[in-house]
């Protein structure tokens, strides 16, 4: 490279840095622009696309011919005879599992046995009433309840934390209107690692003695996205499109944050008022 | 797809486009925002040059340097101008054709440190349609064929496009120089 070029070179890279000293920081332009679904979705295509190669080219790299046809000969060999012998091994141990499954099957149904005898001789001391009022409340929990005209089923997890270390779930609106029941729902980063979140919630009402998950009306899968360190996503939120009783006590919308379970808590005007008069009342 | 995806053949590479996306995806929107005005246009820039970055990975060594948060500034901006070209070809056409005409190409004379803030004023004056040839060839040392293969053009274009650009530069200069003397 001449001197003038060299010359160009500066000059470019100043007029660059010039251009690029207007751009504020990451974080703040996030706060600004949240991405379309759709470029979301391209991107995360991409991303995952980019692995399922990466994986291929790896293997592709290994049975690629340049060490010779004698080095790849010897390595198909080895991998057919490799291959063979994990299979036998397969069979072989197969043939065996039957009875391994049958003793660990005897095993947990003795364990079983005994800890419900134990349960039995506890339950024995306590009075007649509270054990029918007990076994009632198990049989709603387990079968489904029916709501606003069909049936809803227990959650899978009943006790969701509201916040834990790094991250933490919030609505703007914890009692909302009857006449507008839109809500916004933030998940807040507050760690200082990046986490994955799932851009999908599920709506759950209390019914007694339980959480139930009300079915959406269109059920999606849901996309894992990137949340920034110190960033906060927000998710608007209209249970107009639920078909939803807003005499019910308690509501909670369920997030999925990394391998957690994030819930948090809502109602509606009219209940929260019948609420706080009984609390006066009483 | 699967082309542009073919070139990132190791975890590390993998990681390292992760890693990029995560740290500049704002940055490279606000860039195409600038030029494109347009919050779903600057996505489409961003998206292609991310797909045009798998093809060029290699230009960027540590993610966290102030090299690589150029390198993908000029690529999303090359993005952005070529969005805008497809809006109206026809102006472009114009521009071209306009800037062909002139003297010889005595550009090197003028690059000169006496030069040195006529220059600063006529290169932040230049169209990115030109600026962005001359950062892929002179700041990251990019052949005509790569410059072509971001841009989604052939390297004979690329370096039609490169002489113009440069005769361009040359007449603002002149013009620049002459006002003042």
């Amino acid at each position: 490279m001449n001197k003038q070029e060299e010359l160009l070179v500066q000059v470019l890279e100043e007029c660059l840095e010039e251009d690029l000293s207007f751009v504020p920081p990451e974080r703040e332009i996030a706060r600004k622009h949240r991405f379309s679904e759709s470029f979301e979705q391209a991107m995360q295509k991409l991303l995952e696309e980019i692995s399922h190669r990466s994986g291929e080219k790896e293997i592709q790299r290994h049975f690629l011919p340049r060490y010779g046809q004698w080095a790849a000969c010897i390595l198909v060999f080895c991998v057919c005879g490799w291959l063979f012998y994990q299979v036998s091994g397969q069979i072989g141990s197969k043939d065996a599992a039957p009875a391994e499954i049958d003793e660990s099957q005897a095993f947990d149904s003795a364990a079983g046995e005994a800890e419900d005898a134990g349960e039995g001789n506890e339950q024995a001391a306590e009075e007649s009433g509270t054990l029918q009022e007990e076994t009632s409340d198990l049989t709603t929990a387990e079968g489904g309840q029916v709501y606003c005209g069909r049936t809803v089923y227990p959650a899978e997890i009943q006790d969701v934390p509201e916040s834990l270390e790094g991250v933490t779930t919030l609505v703007n609106c914890p009692v909302l209107d009857e006449e507008n029941p839109v809500l916004m729902l933030t998940i807040g980063n507050v760690g200082e690692e990046d986490i994955r979140y799932l851009n999908r919630y599920d709506l759950e009402v209390w019914l007694e003695d339980a959480w139930y998950r009300i079915p959406a009306e269109k059920e999606t899968e849901g996309e894992w996205l990137t949340l920034e360190a110190g960033m906060a996503v927000d998710e608007e939120i209209d249970l107009s499109k639920y078909q939803i009783d807003y005499d019910a006590s308690q509501y909670r919308l369920v997030t999925y944050v990394e391998q957690d379970v994030l819930g948090v808590e809502f109602t509606f005007g009219e209940v929260f008022k019948k609420t706080m008069e009984e609390t006066e009342r009483n | 797809m699967f082309l542009f995806l073919a070139l990132l053949d190791s975890p590390e590479e993998q990681e390292k486009f992760t890693e990029i996306y995560d740290q500049y995806r704002h940055f490279m929107w606000y860039v195409a925002n600038q030029k494109l005005q347009d919050e779903h246009l600057a996505e489409d820039a961003v998206q292609e040059a991310f797909l045009a970055l798998t093809r060029h990975l290699d230009q960027v060594e540590d993610v966290h340097s102030p090299r690589t948060r150029k390198f993908l500034a000029t690529i999303v901006r090359s993005k952005a101008v070529d969005i805008l070209r497809k809006r109206g070809p026809e102006e472009e056409l114009e521009k071209y054709l306009v800037s062909e005409k002139g003297e010889g190409d005595i550009l090197e004379q003028y690059l000169v440190k006496e030069n040195y803030h006529h220059l600063i004023s006529c290169i932040l004056e230049l169209e990115d349609s030109y600026r962005v040839i001359f950062e892929y060839k002179y700041m990251y040392q990019m052949g005509d064929a790569q410059i072509g293969d971001i841009l989604g053009i052939s390297a004979k274009n690329v370096n039609v496009r490169y002489f113009r650009a440069r005769k361009k530069l040359q007449k603002m200069i002149q013009k620049e120089v002459g006002c003042l003397e």
